[in-house]
């Protein structure tokens, strides 16, 4: 299986290890909970999802007008969507434009919501795969409040570094996500993973990073010291050699 | 008849006002277009008003709670 963030996934599908599995009717949230994701779970939405390819800028996913929910446990960073397919999109002109546009918007929109049913679209980014995070915040007309992740595919001999960027709400604070973040994930770290000396003291630093403004059009990144290739080989902490 | 419908717009441009000022965390929370529906209700306000109250605004409501709580929202950490 290879990793690229985000894939379809279904109710028969189980195991976590890479992508999020589908939660049951009595949990709280559409992904299913493990015991190191806590109890201290943080929700917020995206817009849009893009992710590609740093060297080859190669576009894996690309997702507009959505309504993707984020959540940050003390494990990973959940991105889950269930109308990933609206359908949709046709426009008339006139009275029987319309009218055709209308019927063919209904149906269109009738048949998404039968390919996506029992589905959805989840992506993860467990928090020892995590490489870099940053945000870019919206200072211009043309801009928006950006969320990007950097991991790196394991799966893939060339283990190429993927970007993974998340609109948000132009109300959502980018850099304080990131900030959370990159927290989250240093202190997750230092409590499950094998972490060599010369690197505790940059993670101690991250459990408590500050928040980097960005300046206009870029991201203002934090750097993870040392992370592991997403697989499922590294899903579990400590990852034995 | 004619007083019917002028009231009926007047409210409908009220929903539209209210929908306009609703931040763009609320309507992406609620998973309506904001530039389409405010459009729709200033353009043919009374024709939508119902549309509008039955599948649009209790999404925003609802929404509006959930972003209320959002600890990321620029208007909390002001």
């Amino acid at each position: 299986m290879t990793y690229a963030f985000a894939t379809l996934r279904t109710q028969d599908d189980n195991d976590s290890s890479m992508f999020p599995a589908f939660s049951g009717p009595s949990d709280p949230y559409v992904f299913e909970l493990q015991p190191d994701d806590g109890t201290h779970v943080t929700q917020f939405v995206a817009t849009a999802l893009k992710v590609h390819e740093l060297r080859t800028k190669k576009t894996l996913l690309s997702l507009r007008d959505i309504k993707g929910q984020c959540f940050l446990t003390d494990a990973r960073f959940v991105f889950c969507c269930e109308k990933y397919d609206k359908g949709g999109g046709w426009v008339g002109f006139g009275g029987l434009g319309a009218a055709v546009a209308i019927t063919a918007n209904a149906v269109s929109k009738a048949r998404a919501a039968h390919r996506r049913k029992g589905k959805m679209l989840a992506g993860q980014v467990r928090y020892q795969w995590l490489a870099q995070v940053g945000g870019s915040t919206k200072m211009g007309m043309l801009d928006s409040e950006q969320l990007r992740l950097v991991v790196a595919d394991g799966t893939r001999s060339d283990h190429p570094l993927l970007l993974v960027d998340l609109t948000l709400p132009k109300a959502t604070d980018s850099a304080a996500v990131a900030q959370e973040l990159v927290r989250r994930s240093s202190r997750f770290r230092l409590a499950h993973d094998v972490i060599e000396d010369g690197d505790r003291a940059e993670f101690e630093r991250l459990t408590a990073a500050p928040r980097i403004a960005s300046e206009k059009g870029k991201f203002g990144m934090h750097v993870v010291p040392r992370y592991w290739l997403a697989k499922a080989s590294t899903s579990r902490l400590p990852v034995s050699a | 008849m004619n007083a019917l419908f002028w009231i009926l717009a007047a409210v409908a441009w009220c929903f539209a006002l209210h929908g306009a000022t609703r931040s763009s965390t609320v309507w992406a929370e609620a998973d309506r277009s904001r530039g389409f529906w405010v459009t729709l209700l200033v353009v043919f306000n009374a024709l939508l008003l119902i549309p509008y109250l039955v599948g649009v605004f209790p999404r925003i409501v609802g929404a509006e709670r959930q972003a209320a709580q959002n600890p990321f929202s620029k208007r909390a950490r002001r």
